[in-house]
C-alpha cells in the first residue's frame, strides 16, 4: 500500500500543471456549491421571513374572515383584543402578540394654493372645483392599522424608511406611506394628508406623513400604515382587530406554538393558522422550495460534470501508462487503487481550498449582500428586498465537501475501471 | 224590422253594462305606451324643490342603526343633505350638483369629491350606493322602455315596465319597474346587472298627501349582495315647491361646512 501511495504521489507531483488544473476544478466546484447553497438559503430565509412579517408565526382571524377576505370584511373582526392579547401573552412560547386591522382607505392630499378667495368677487359658477376646494390628489390604497411599538421587532418599518421617521407614538395622528403611494400623492415626509375610510360609513382623520418606506416591491410600496388607535376611531372598531399575529421561538416551531395556543383554549372559535398553512405563504414557499432545489441540482450538476470531465481526462490520457503497469505485472485492483488515491488527494486538497475560498466568498456575500435588481423584485407577491444576503451554514459546507470528494472519486473510478480492463498491448498502443 | 234591431242593440248595451265581462272588455283596451308610463312616473316623482327631515335606518343581521338627515332638493339634479345624528356622523354634508357629488367631513373640515370606484360604495353603510344618489330621473334618455305586463304589488294594480339601457356604462343594465295604475308612482323597482343578476330592489310605501300631491314617505332598498340587510329611508315634514335660496346648493357653502 505504501508503494502505491508513493507511486500515486509521484504521479501527482510529476504532472504539476495537470494536477493543479484538476485540483482547481475541485476548488471551483466546491466553492461554487458553498456560495450557491448560502445564497439560496439566504433568499429562502428572506422570503419566508418577509412572509412571517405579514402573518406572524401563527395568525388568528375571525372564522368567517377568510371567505370574504378580498372585500376586507370589517364585520368579521376579533373583539376584546386587549384582553385576548393579555391571555395569549401567558401561553408558553409566545414572544409577542400583535393586533392589526387590514382595511382600504382613501388618502387625499390638498394643495390649497389654487383656492380663489371669495374676496376676489368671482361668481361661484365661473370657478372650477380646484379653485373652490383646492387641488386634490386622491389615491385609494390598502392600509394596515398596527401598534407601532409592538411592530418594531416584527414588521420593522424603520429598516425600510427612505425618508422621515418611524411613528412617534402608538396613537399619534400619523401615517407612513409606501414609496409608490407617496409618489402618486406627491406627498413628502412632514406633509398633512386626509385619510378617509368609506367601508363602514364614511369617516376621516387628518394625519401627518412621518415616513416613506421602500420595500423594492410594487405591492408593498402602495401600502399605507396607520397607528391602530387612529384606525379604530376611523373605522369605529373599539377594541377590535381583523387579525392577531403571534410570534414565538422561531418559524420552525410555528406548528408547536399553534398547538399550544389551541390547547390554551383562548383561541376557541377563531381561525388559527401557522404561517406555513396560510394560502399565499404555502404557495410561495412551495414554489421557492422547488425553484431552490432545481437551482441546487443545476449547480451540483455543473460542478459535478466539470469535475467528472477533468478526472476522466486525467485517467484517459494515461492509458499507455496503465498498459505498461499491467504489462509489468501490476494487478488491476492495484491500478484502480492508485487512481482512487490520486483522486482522493485531488479531492481532499481541492475540497479544503474550495471550502476555505467558498466560505470566505459566502461570508462576504452575507455581509454585503447581492443586488437582485429592482426589476426582479418589483412584481413579486411578497415584498422581497432587492438586496439578498447569503446565509452560510455548516450543512452547506459539509454538503459541498461531500459532493466534491464523492464526484472526484466517482469521476476517476469509472475511466480507471475501463482502462484497467483493456489488454496491456492495446493500452500501450494508445497515442 | 228596425224596431227589432233597436231592441237587440239596447239589450246588448244593457248586457254590456251589467255583465261581468264589462271590466274584461275595458282591460282589453290597448295599454298605455311604456314611454307614456315612464313620463307620467317622472312627472309625479319630480318637483321643483323639496325640503324634508329624513331618517335612514340600516338593518343588518338584525341590528338597526338610524341616522337623521335634513334634506334640501332642487328637482332631481341638485340636493344638499346634512347628517344630524348619531354623533359620529353629525356634521357630514353631501352636495349633489347634477352628476357631481361632494362630501364635507367635519373632522378635518375638508371636502371630498366622490368619484371613481368610490361611487359604488354604500352611503353610510346602507344598501344605497353613491351611484343611486347620483341617479338622474329622465330614464327615457338612457333606457328603452317596454310594457311587459300588469301585476298587483301589495294590493296596488301596476303596469310592469321593463327598461333596458340603450348603451353600456349605465349603473344598471336593466330595470324592471312596477308603476301604479292609479298614481303612477313606481311602487317597486328591480335593478339588474348586464348578466341578468338582480342587484337591488327598491320599494316605495306610505303615500302621503303634501301640498296637493301624493308622494311616498318611505323607501326600502335591498342590496342583493348584502345578505340579511335592508335600508329604509323615511321622510317627514316634506314641503314641496317652495323657493330655496341659490346658496343652498353652493360649493362654497359646503366648503365652509355651513
Amino acid at each position: 500500500m505504501s508503494m502505491l501511495t508513493r507511486y500515486a504521489w509521484r504521479n501527482i507531483s510529476r504532472h504539476k500543471a495537470r494536477s493543479a488544473l484538476t485540483t482547481l476544478a475541485v476548488v471551483i466546484s466546491v466553492a461554487l456549491l458553498i456560495v450557491g447553497h448560502a445564497v439560496l438559503t439566504g433568499l429562502s430565509q428572506h422570503v419566508v421571513g418577509e412572509f412571517a412579517k405579514q402573518t406572524g408565526d401563527v395568525r388568528l382571524r375571525h372564522a368567517e374572515y377568510e371567505r370574504e377576505a378580498r372585500f376586507d370584511p370589517l364585520e368579521y373582526t376579533i373583539g376584546g383584543f386587549d384582553a385576548l392579547a393579555a391571555e395569549l401573552a401567558g401561553v408558553p412560547g409566545v414572544r409577542a402578540v400583535l393586533g392589526r386591522v387590514q382595511f382600504r382607505v382613501m388618502v387625499q392630499s390638498t394643495d390649497e394654493s389654487t383656492i380663489v378667495p371669495e374676496s376676489a368677487g368671482i361668481p361661484e359658477a365661473e370657478l372650477t372645483d380646484e379653485q373652490i376646494f383646492g387641488r386634490k390628489i386622491v389615491e385609494f390604497a390598502p392600509a394596515i392599522g398596527l401598534i407601532p411599538s409592538a411592530e418594531r421587532e416584527v414588521l420593522r418599518l424603520r429598516e425600510r424608511l427612505v425618508a422621515g421617521t418611524d411613528f412617534s407614538a402608538d396613537d399619534a395622528p400619523e401615517i407612513i406611506l409606501g414609496a409608490e403611494l407617496a409618489r402618486r400623492l406627491g406627498a413628502k415626509a412632514g406633509d398633512e394628508v386626509q385619510i378617509v375610510s368609506y367601508r363602514k360609513g364614511v369617516a376621516d382623520a387628518g394625519a401627518k406623513v412621518v415616513g416613506i418606506t421602500d420595500f423594492g416591491n410594487r405591492i408593498a410600496n402602495r401600502l399605507a400604515y396607520v397607528p391602530l388607535g387612529v384606525t379604530r376611531r376611523l373605522l369605529d372598531l373599539p377594541d377590535a382587530v381583523t387579525e392577531v399575529l403571534i410570534t414565538g421561538p422561531g418559524l420552525d416551531d410555528a406548528a408547536k406554538l399553534k398547538a399550544r395556543l389551541i390547547d390554551s383554549g383562548h383561541v376557541r372559535g377563531l381561525e388559527v393558522k401557522a404561517w406555513s398553512e396560510i394560502g399565499m405563504a404555502r404557495l410561495v414557499s412551495t414554489i421557492f422550495d422547488v425553484v431552490l432545489t432545481i437551482l441546487l441540482v443545476f449547480i451540483v450538476t455543473v460542478a459535478g460534470v466539470n469535475l467528472l470531465n477533468t478526472m476522466m481526462m486525467t485517467v484517459l490520457e494515461r492509458q499507455k501508462e496503465i498498459g505498461v503497469l499491467l504489462a509489468l505485472g501490476m494487478k488491476r485492483g492495484a491500478v484502480l487503487r492508485v487512481f482512487v488515491l490520486e483522486a482522493l488527494t485531488f479531492g481532499l486538497i481541492g475540497c479544503l481550498l474550495g471550502a476555505a475560498f467558498g466560505s470566505w466568498a459566502a461570508q462576504f456575500l452575507a455581509e454585503h449582500g447581492i443586488q437582485l435588481g429592482e426589476g426582479t423584485t418589483q412584481k413579486m407577491l411578497v415584498p422581497v428586498s432587492s438586496t439578498v444576503h447569503a446565509v452560510p451554514t455548516w450543512g452547506g459546507l459539509l454538503f459541498a465537501v461531500g459532493v466534491g470528494l464523492a464526484v472526484s472519486v466517482i469521476g476517476a473510478l469509472g475511466p480507471a475501471i475501463r482502462a484497467s480492463r483493456v489488454l496491456p498491448i492495446e493500452a500501450m498502443r494508445t497515442k | 224590422m228596425i224596431r227589432r234591431q233597436l231592441l237587440r242593440t239596447a239589450a246588448l248595451a244593457v248586457l254590456a253594462l251589467v255583465s261581468p265581462m264589462g271590466p274584461i272588455a275595458a282591460a282589453a283596451a290597448p295599454p298605455p305606451t311604456a314611454d307614456f308610463l315612464v313620463q307620467k312616473m317622472d312627472e309625479v316623482m319630480t318637483f321643483k324643490t323639496r325640503t324634508a327631515d329624513s331618517t335612514l335606518t340600516v338593518v343588518r343581521d338584525g341590528k338597526a342603526e338610524t341616522r337623521s338627515i335634513r334634506i334640501w332638493n332642487r328637482g332631481w339634479d341638485d340636493s344638499y343633505s346634512e347628517f344630524l345624528s348619531p354623533p359620529r356622523d353629525k356634521g357630514v354634508k353631501y352636495l349633489k350638483l347634477e352628476k357631481n357629488l361632494y362630501m364635507f367631513l367635519p373632522t378635518t373640515e375638508k371636502v371630498v369629491k366622490i368619484s371613481g370606484h368610490m361611487l359604488r360604495q354604500s352611503v353610510m353603510d346602507s344598501d344605497f350606493s353613491y351611484e343611486d344618489m347620483l341617479e338622474q330621473r329622465a330614464l327615457l334618455q338612457d333606457y328603452t322602455a317596454t310594457v311587459v305586463g300588469q301585476e298587483k304589488v301589495e294590493g296596488t294594480d301596476c303596469w310592469v315596465v321593463d327598461l333596458v339601457a340603450k348603451a353600456p356604462g349605465q349603473t344598471y343594465a336593466r330595470r324592471k319597474t312596477w308603476i301604479s295604475k292609479d298614481t303612477y308612482i313606481p311602487v317597486k323597482a328591480e335593478r339588474f346587472a348586464q348578466s341578468g343578476l338582480l342587484l337591488k330592489t327598491l320599494t316605495m310605501h306610505d303615500l302621503v298627501d303634501v301640498g296637493g300631491r301624493r308622494f311616498p314617505s318611505r323607501m326600502l332598498m335591498r342590496d342583493a349582495a348584502r345578505q340579511g340587510s335592508h335600508s329604509e329611508l323615511k321622510f317627514a315634514n316634506m314641503v314641496f315647491d317652495v323657493p330655496l335660496p341659490e346658496e343652498t346648493f353652493s360649493r362654497r357653502r359646503l366648503m365652509k361646512g355651513n
